[in-house]
């Protein structure tokens, strides 16, 4: 049986359905080596192990998350307000450089957990650590190790 | 030998920081929560007992921002915090609050308005 050749854009084998139907067990050890894109008229699908589509999401949940807190941050950071119902208007709470801090936090991060499939907990651990900040720093609850401090 | 008070680790450990309680306030709130929740309340003063200044990812963390600097949280529970500064030069641990998450009462409107 001959598959179709692979291709320069998706660097996938490609295999028909009916290929597919005829020898699923040949095919599935193809898809172990790389991604198969099986096609059906004018429908493509990719057929790949299920824990790399785990980490593809995973990644995009991970980029996501990073580039909207940054995204936000450096939005704060030139000036722009954000509303006060705003997922991310405790940052407000912030001057300049914390939000610089947070944002490079972020940014670090991200970068060096991006092969983990620790990196959304990571990213979002540093995210709720400074939200947790921020509802301390404005709850007062601190204010007597301030006085002691003086 | 000179009594610490409002000391919350035990007497008599070998115990790398000693932990205490920063006025009055703070003792009964610590004891109240230990009332509350003595378990997670015992893992947490072990905690504090032995590496105070050792990160845990979304549980033990420093505070971010300048007005707090030096200052730690430990997520006793989803909804109880214990917020403490260690001093390494003494090790010793000041417990300033214990209890429920210190929330602010409501949304707060920007700095500006």
């Amino acid at each position: 049986m001959v598959f179709s050749a692979t291709t320069d854009i998706f660097s996938d084998a490609i295999v028909t359905a009916k290929e597919l139907n005829r020898q699923p067990g040949r095919i599935l050890d193809l898809a172990l080596e790389g991604p198969v894109t099986i096609t059906r008229n004018s429908e493509t699908f990719a057929l790949m192990p299920r824990e790399d589509v785990t980490s593809l999401i995973q990644s995009v949940k991970v980029s996501r998350l990073a580039l909207e807190a940054t995204t936000i941050a450096y939005q704060l950071m030139r000036g722009k307000k954000v509303s006060a119902d705003h997922p991310y208007a405790w940052l407000m709470d912030f001057d300049r450089d914390d939000i610089e801090d947070f944002a490079e936090s972020i940014t670090s991060t991200f970068y060096r957990f991006s092969d983990s499939p620790e990196a959304w907990d990571e990213v979002d651990a540093v995210i709720f650590e400074w939200h947790e900040s921020a509802l301390i720093n404005a709850s007062g609850v601190l204010d007597e190790m301030l006085t002691q401090k003086v | 030998m000179k009594e610490i008070p409002y000391r919350l680790s035990p007497d008599g450990e070998n115990k790398d920081w000693i932990v205490v309680a920063c006025g009055q306030r703070a003792y009964k709130d610590w004891n109240n929560l230990m009332t509350r929740i003595p378990e997670s309340l015992e893992l947490c003063l072990a905690y504090l007992c032995k590496q105070p200044m050792e990160r845990y990812r979304g549980k033990v963390f420093p505070l971010q921002g300048p007005l707090y600097k030096g200052a730690w949280e430990f997520k006793v529970t989803k909804g109880d915090r214990v917020l403490y500064v260690p001093n390494p030069g003494t090790k010793i641990v000041s417990v300033y609050y214990a209890g429920k998450h210190p929330n602010p009462p409501s949304p707060r409107p920007p700095k500006d308005l």
